[in-house]
């Protein structure tokens, strides 16, 4: 929840490249530093089709913390460092 | 108490595989004076080996190396480097790659790995954050990289595993062989992958989930965040996303700079039939990136129909069009993807086979070679039916593909009749870039210390003529920086350019992203900027640049104690003649010319002219006087 509107990002995975900086900045929205294990968002390579799979953790599962939507950040830092604008913030 | 580390994950991992020791040391021993990622590789490789330890020797290392910023969203930070000795010219080996296995590495604690040793079964090594492990890999020898890869994420059941793998050419010793991660991506030149190949190590998977701590870290993700937005705003950034490097090759066209039919051109007059457009609009499916990567320019393609129907993977960079389609007159798209494609999964280096293949053809054409000697190939120019044979015998050690897998210069010698001259190869390994063009670029190859590369001196800008004089002046310290025709200023250019990519290969950053390109991307200032955020230890671009001449300097020592001097930096005498077509018609480099920017070159870097052999003044100078009297002991110091 961020304001007064509900809002969840959506994926868009077939424009994925799979740079999977997502991750990283996500564990560092959590945690300050940089690693996944604590990422809300995991891209899987599936390596011999080229495809990616994203996964989004709206709440919290194994060392995986629930996505905030980047609490107190201007704009979830997934949604700005995707360089293919694979992920966007839409209302619902 | 162990001392905080910040960047670098802190740990060396050495294997030892004869007796299966494994053990580690901390990187901090090592990376005041040399960063990390090359730099510690370089230093390593020159102080544990001599001049009596051969590429194949199980005492010879082979070192994975990440990088400072690698793990950290700083933008291309993906990079790991290779060393060792260069199984072609006998000097350093030396190669880099990205995609996804370097991050994973650091993520699993370590910033280097140091191998030695042979097995006496195929192997390969696990590391799952702190547990490693030497595991039985009989049943993976023999296997393409593609299903090597694919059996051991099963085998450990994880499929976010990272790999660096080698094929059958690594395992029969092919001069050419690489090393390949994520299926495309190459360590590829030296023939590293026979290093790892004589060590019975068919491939490192990598499991990591830690994490790298920064030291400032609200200061560095601002200037991450920056650098991200002056890369994507950058004039090179759009046509980038769309082509990657697949549109280099037809505008180095333009100005003749091409490996036409074994270089014996610089302009391809059949073009038009390989088009990046049509590469885009017939084969790719989608872009693709190595970590961290803000300019996707990698992509998966697919051949949808016609005689190889289903060829698909990951490529390629236009070392892979100027290889297969300029350099052996192949004007098809599918033979060029197919070529790649098996390359990839062979684990052969695109440079290292199609040169001995050009030379091949060439020799064809002359009658120096015939259908006796190939074992019936017929070796027309374009044939790419006989280029696809040979990629596989040449990975298999097979008939005609034995003498080949030894790299032109060494098949050359073997079959004499003045062919020679022509073998495309510089101190041994075969030669990828043009050298005529565009002087900087030429010359800065020729220099390289593994033996041709244009990853090193050579500016990348320098053929599009888009760096000004006073941008020159600005940014290189070379007003005519951006003059592909002139030698002036050119030995300083290439001494500024070897230094900085000494530097950025130590961080683990994309040479595609930085001042190589054009001046507006990541320079030294960006650099040392987030090294003293990363790190907390305050650093300037000066002292980073200094470092970078550091490095450049061992590397070189560790050539001229194997006995390289200035008759070394020298090309092929081919690229003294005139192109014969196209735009730069007529273009040459010069003799007399090309050994002034030598004898300048040698001059700034402190280096004797004579011989090119380093000094002692200058190896004192950037705090390397162990070097010195190493060089002293060979008789190989100025």
């Amino acid at each position: 929840m961020r304001g007064l509107m509900r809002l969840n990002l959506h994926v868009d995975a077939e424009k994925c490249c799979g740079c999977r900086t997502c991750e990283v900045m996500c564990t560092f929205h959590h945690k300050k530093v940089f690693g996944r294990k604590a990422s809300s968002i995991q891209v899987k390579r599936l390596e011999r089709k080229g495809e990616f799979e994203i996964i989004i953790h709206e709440t919290k599962e194994d060392l995986h913390l629930a996505c905030d939507l980047c609490e107190g950040e201007d704009e979830p830092l997934c949604v700005k460092f995707c360089p293919t604008e694979v992920i966007t913030l839409v209302g619902t | 108490m162990v001392e905080k580390t910040y960047a670098h994950a802190g740990k060396i991992l050495r294997v030892n595989l004869s007796n299966g020791k494994i053990s580690t040391e901390p990187t901090s021993k090592y990376a005041e004076k040399f960063l990390g990622g090359r730099g510690i590789n370089q230093w390593i490789l020159f102080k544990e080996t001599g001049p009596d330890i051969s590429a194949l020797d199980p005492a010879c290392p082979i070192i994975f190396g990440t990088g400072v910023l690698v793990g950290t969203p700083a933008p291309g930070a993906c990079r790991y480097n290779v060393d060792s000795r260069n199984y072609l010219t006998g000097g350093i080996g030396s190669a880099n790659s990205g995609g996804h296995l370097s991050p994973e590495l650091k993520f699993a604690g370590y910033d280097h790995v140091v191998i030695t040793g042979r097995r006496r079964e195929p192997c390969y090594l696990w590391i799952n954050d702190d547990d490693v492990e030497i595991r039985n890999a009989s049943h993976l020898w023999g296997k393409t990289t593609w299903e090597t890869d694919d059996m051991i994420r099963e085998e450990l059941g994880d499929k976010d595993i990272q790999l660096a793998t080698i094929g059958p050419a690594g395992e029969n010793l092919v001069r050419g062989a690489c090393i390949i991660n994520n299926g495309a991506r190459a360590a590829g030149r030296c023939g590293l992958g026979s290093v790892m190949g004589s060590k019975h190590l068919k491939a490192i998977a990598v499991r990591g989930t830690g994490n790298i701590s920064v030291a400032k870290p609200q200061k560095f993700i601002k200037l991450v965040e920056e650098l991200w937005e002056k890369i994507e705003i950058n004039r090179d950034t759009k046509l980038f996303k769309k082509y990657g490097t697949t549109r280099i090759p037809e505008d180095n066209n333009e100005v003749s700079a091409n490996p036409v039919r074994n270089f014996q051109d610089g302009y391809w007059e059949k073009v038009d039939n390989v088009r990046a457009d049509d590469l885009n609009e017939k084969f790719t499916v989608r872009r693709l990136a190595c970590f961290g990567c803000p300019v996707p320019g990698s992509h998966w393609f697919r051949v949808p129909d016609g005689e190889f129907e289903g060829t698909k993977g990951e490529g390629f960079e236009a070392n892979t069009i100027k290889d297969f389609g300029y350099k052996l007159d192949i004007d098809y798209w599918p033979a060029i993807i197919k070529a790649h494609a098996l390359c990839s999964q062979y684990g052969l280096d695109v440079d290292n086979t199609s040169g001995p293949i050009a030379w091949a053809m060439e020799c064809y054409q002359r009658g120096i070679l015939t259908k006796e000697d190939t074992y019936g190939l017929e070796l027309e120019w374009g044939n790419y039916k006989a280029v696809l044979e040979l990629i596989k015998k040449i990975a298999m050690r097979d008939g005609f593909g034995d003498l080949l897998a030894e790299g032109s210069k060494r098949a050359s010698e073997r079959v004499g009749k003045g062919s020679e001259k022509y073998a495309m190869h510089i101190k041994g390994q075969d030669l990828y870039e043009p050298l005529r063009s565009a002087k900087g670029w030429g010359i800065g190859v020729i220099l390289s210390p593994v033996g041709g590369g244009h990853l090193r001196g050579a500016p990348a800008f320098e053929f599009y003529g888009t760096v000004t004089p006073e941008d020159g002046e600005k940014y290189y310290g070379v007003r005519t920086a951006g003059d592909r025709k002139t030698y002036e200023g050119k030995a300083k250019l290439i001494t500024f350019m070897e230094n900085f990519k000494a530097v950025v290969d130590s961080m683990g950053i994309c040479y595609l992203l930085t001042w190589w390109r054009n001046p507006y991307l990541i320079g030294p200032k960006d650099l040392a900027n987030l090294f003293t955020t990363a790190t907390g230890k305050q650093i300037t671009a000066e002292q980073l640049m200094k470092i970078g001449e550091r490095i450049h300097n061992v590397e070189k020592a560790f050539n001229a104690r194997i006995g390289m001097t200035r008759k070394d930096d020298r090309p092929p005498e081919r690229f003294f003649e005139p192109i014969k077509s196209g735009p730069a018609k007529g273009e040459r480099l010069e003799k007399d010319k090309f050994e002034k920017v030598l004898d300048e070159y040698y001059e700034l870097r402190g280096w004797d002219k004579e011989t090119g052999l380093p000094t002692r003044q200058k190896l004192e100078e950037v705090d390397l006087k162990e070097v010195a009297d190493e060089l002293e002991k060979y008789g190989k110091l100025r």
